[in-house]
């Protein structure tokens, strides 16, 4: 298993492990995922305001796994704006984003609270601190250390770029979130205002 | 014979090394060579005697004929004189030569390959000749037929026995020489470490002398991976004493080195001035002066080469010999996945540089900044090797920064794996891998650049689980090639080693 930083050809693969990871999971929330070229071409977006953002764990030629973890000052509008993301993104609205009443952003934060989203905005005032990390390895790789090594990396590359201190809004019932930052060094945050279905995680880097 | 310009001398004082040292450290410019300064600075280049003794078997290898008295000349006749038991093996028969060393016996400008094949015979009886001033016999000598500038690309690409190199002089893809040790020997890489290897089982050597990985000439370097080669197949086959043969390296071609020119018996001959930054263990020899005498008089028998580079070859004779220890670079491990691959350096602390780079050509210096390689670093964990290069500027598309990797490990029932691996990398992702039938995409061999750092994920399976890797690692601008770490000896074996 090799550790990288994500190339701009890696996005297709991990928009299908994405579907494939979280299809489920949103399904019993009662949302649905759009197709995956469009979760690709939104990932794309990503990539482009912080191409540092997408980790990925690569066995052989496959990808068996990916972080997300963009940096809380990531360029996310003059991305969109400068590479054309926001043209095709009006384009596609009226038809893909709005009935599932999502936006690229929305995607990745629903997805972190399970097809809800937290009353944190993954964005903060402070700008050394990082509100988003997504995680997700290949069904059959599972309980491998994967993940944990995922997350490891994604905070050394964030304590490497300058942020302070990571805040994850998780669901409370996610047992399987919670164990994964635990064992990453997070402990859970005093309960703030309006978190009631909410817990977060915190960690100083 | 009377020939070196003996005048005074100070009666029974060898030169100290110390002192050889500190001619080293004053030449090489130190910012204030104050002499009580230079009396209390320890030696940045470690240094250390070495000694012929009774008892010690002596091989030694050069590619050229002329090279073995260059390097080692004082050596063979310390060796000679104790009664040590010594083999010189000459892998090529310097065919491919200047042509002003026929001092216009041919008017035809393009020789034939049967001119060149006479001219090898001449070289090697001066080679017999020079050897016989140091009191070595002439079945002490192994001729090994190899062609002349081709021992780089035998190395290289032509490993197989299927695949011969042709030689651009004498147009021969086997030996043409009837003293050759293997008569009819096939010019490829796979035959040339069958010679050594037949050698060292049956000379046994408790010492062996090869070229300098540094040289920059290609029959020097490739020499230099032969000979190291043929000795870590016979290590893998448990054909060695523990321990092996000492491995000593002398260095020939190396920019100006060694400066300055001419005869000068009584100068000590200090590693050149770049090298004062690279951790490797320099040996001398100290000789005397009979040795000196001998070894010029030795020197003065290769007519043909003294003719265009008599100063040159006459700047080797030295009151002492130079050496540098071989020693394998152990790879360090890592903690499993504990690399990301991303061209940051953040997560390689504490993990040294296992090769650097002492050259800085002019060209790299000035044009092709972004060719020039300053430092290799190398780690591993337990699947995959992870490669580190630092360039002087920041990578770009133009270059092909390739590495190549020769595996060497112990496979199931006895046999032994090879891998041989060349990996070509274009910025910012583009990966290939060079195969029988020539280069292929790679998607298993992970690359990142960042600014002027090249960061390389290879799985060891690629390389068939090795015990030891020979790297080295060269930029090239469309096929030419710009700047070149020499080959090194990685040690993968080590401290955390499973089972």
């Amino acid at each position: 298993m090799i550790y990288a930083v994500a190339k701009r050809r890696d996005m297709g693969s991990i928009a299908r492990l994405f579907v494939e990871s979280f299809a489920e999971r949103l399904g019993h929330a009662g949302a649905r995922l759009p197709a995956p070229v469009l979760i690709e071409q939104a990932l794309r977006l990503f990539y482009d305001a912080d191409p540092r953002s997408f980790l990925v764990a690569q066995q052989g030629p496959d990808i068996a796994g990916y972080a997300f973890a963009p940096h809380p000052r990531s360029a996310l509008w003059r991305a969109a704006v400068v590479r054309g993301h926001a043209l095709r993104w009006l384009w596609q609205w009226p038809v893909i984003w709005r009935p599932a009443g999502l936006s690229p952003l929305r995607l990745m934060i629903t997805v972190q609270g399970q097809g809800r989203i937290p009353a944190v905005l993954w964005r903060s005032r402070d700008p050394g601190e990082a509100r988003l990390l997504l995680a997700a390895v290949r069904p059959d790789l599972r309980g491998q250390g994967v993940g944990t090594n995922l997350v490891r990396h994604a905070l050394a590359a964030w304590r490497h770029r300058g942020v302070a201190r990571v805040r994850l809004p998780i669901p409370v019932d996610d047992e399987g979130a919670r164990r994964l930052l635990l064992k990453a060094g997070f402990r859970e945050a005093a309960e703030g205002r309006g978190l009631r279905r909410w817990s977060v995680m915190e960690r100083e880097l | 014979m009377r020939l070196l310009p003996w005048r005074r001398r100070a009666p029974s004082v060898p030169p100290t090394h110390g002192e050889a040292f500190e001619g080293f450290r004053a030449d090489h410019g130190g910012a204030d060579p104050s002499a009580g300064e230079r009396a209390v600075v320890s030696p940045a280049v470690p240094w250390q005697p070495l000694v012929v003794e009774k008892g010690q078997r002596w091989l030694v290898v050069a590619p050229h004929c002329d090279d073995e008295i260059l390097g080692a000349g004082g050596l063979l006749h310390r060796a000679a004189q104790l009664g040590c038991p010594v083999r010189v093996v000459l892998l090529t028969n310097g065919d491919g030569y200047n042509r002003t060393a026929l001092r216009g016996q041919s008017r035809r400008w393009r020789l034939t390959p049967a001119q060149y094949i006479e001219f090898a015979r001449v070289r090697q009886k001066e080679t017999l000749a020079a050897l016989e001033v140091l009191g070595i016999s002439r079945a002490q000598v192994v001729f090994c037929g190899y062609p002349d500038r081709g021992l780089a690309a035998m190395w290289e690409d032509h490993w197989d026995y299927h695949k011969p190199y042709r030689s651009r002089f004498t147009r021969a893809t086997r030996s043409p020489y009837d003293n050759s040790r293997t008569p009819g020997a096939v010019f490829c890489g796979e035959s040339v470490v069958r010679d050594l290897e037949e050698i060292v089982r049956e000379f046994r050597p408790t010492h062996v002398v090869l070229p300098h990985p540094h040289d920059t000439h290609g029959d020097h370097w490739a020499g230099c991976c032969f000979t190291l080669y043929a000795l870590e197949r016979l290590r893998l086959r448990g054909r060695l004493p523990v321990g092996g043969p000492v491995a000593l390296q002398y260095l020939v071609h190396q920019g100006l080195w060694p400066q300055p020119r001419g005869l000068r018996p009584r100068l000590a001959m200090v590693p050149p001035k770049p090298y004062a930054h690279i951790p490797l263990a320099w040996a001398s020899l100290d000789l005397p002066r009979e040795s000196v005498d001998h070894k010029l008089r030795a020197l003065l028998c290769y007519r043909t080469q003294m003719v265009f580079m008599r100063r040159y070859l006459l700047s080797f004779v030295r009151r002492n010999e130079l050496f540098s220890l071989f020693s394998l670079l152990p790879v360090p491990w890592v903690d499993d996945g504990a690399i990301l691959v991303d061209g940051e350096s953040y997560d390689w602390e504490g993990i040294g540089g296992v090769v650097l780079d002492p050259r800085s050509h002019m060209l790299t210096r000035r044009v092709g900044r972004s060719a020039d390689i300053r430092a290799a670093a190398a780690c591993r964990d337990k699947h995959n090797l992870y490669l580190r290069l630092e360039l002087r500027h920041r990578a770009v598309n133009d270059y092909l920064y390739g590495i190549s990797l020769h595996g060497v490990g112990r496979g199931g029932h006895g046999h032994e794996t090879r891998q041989r691996l060349r990996i070509g990398l274009q910025v910012p992702d583009r990966v290939r891998i060079r195969g029988e039938g020539g280069w292929q995409p790679s998607g298993e061999i992970v690359v990142r650049a960042q600014r002027s750092q090249l960061e390389v994920g290879i799985p060891l399976s690629l390389l068939g689980w090795p015990e030891r890797v020979f790297m080295s690692v060269e930029t090239r601008f469309r096929g030419l090639v710009m700047d070149r770490v020499a080959w090194q000896v990685l040690d993968f074996v080590g401290e955390g080693r499973e089972g």
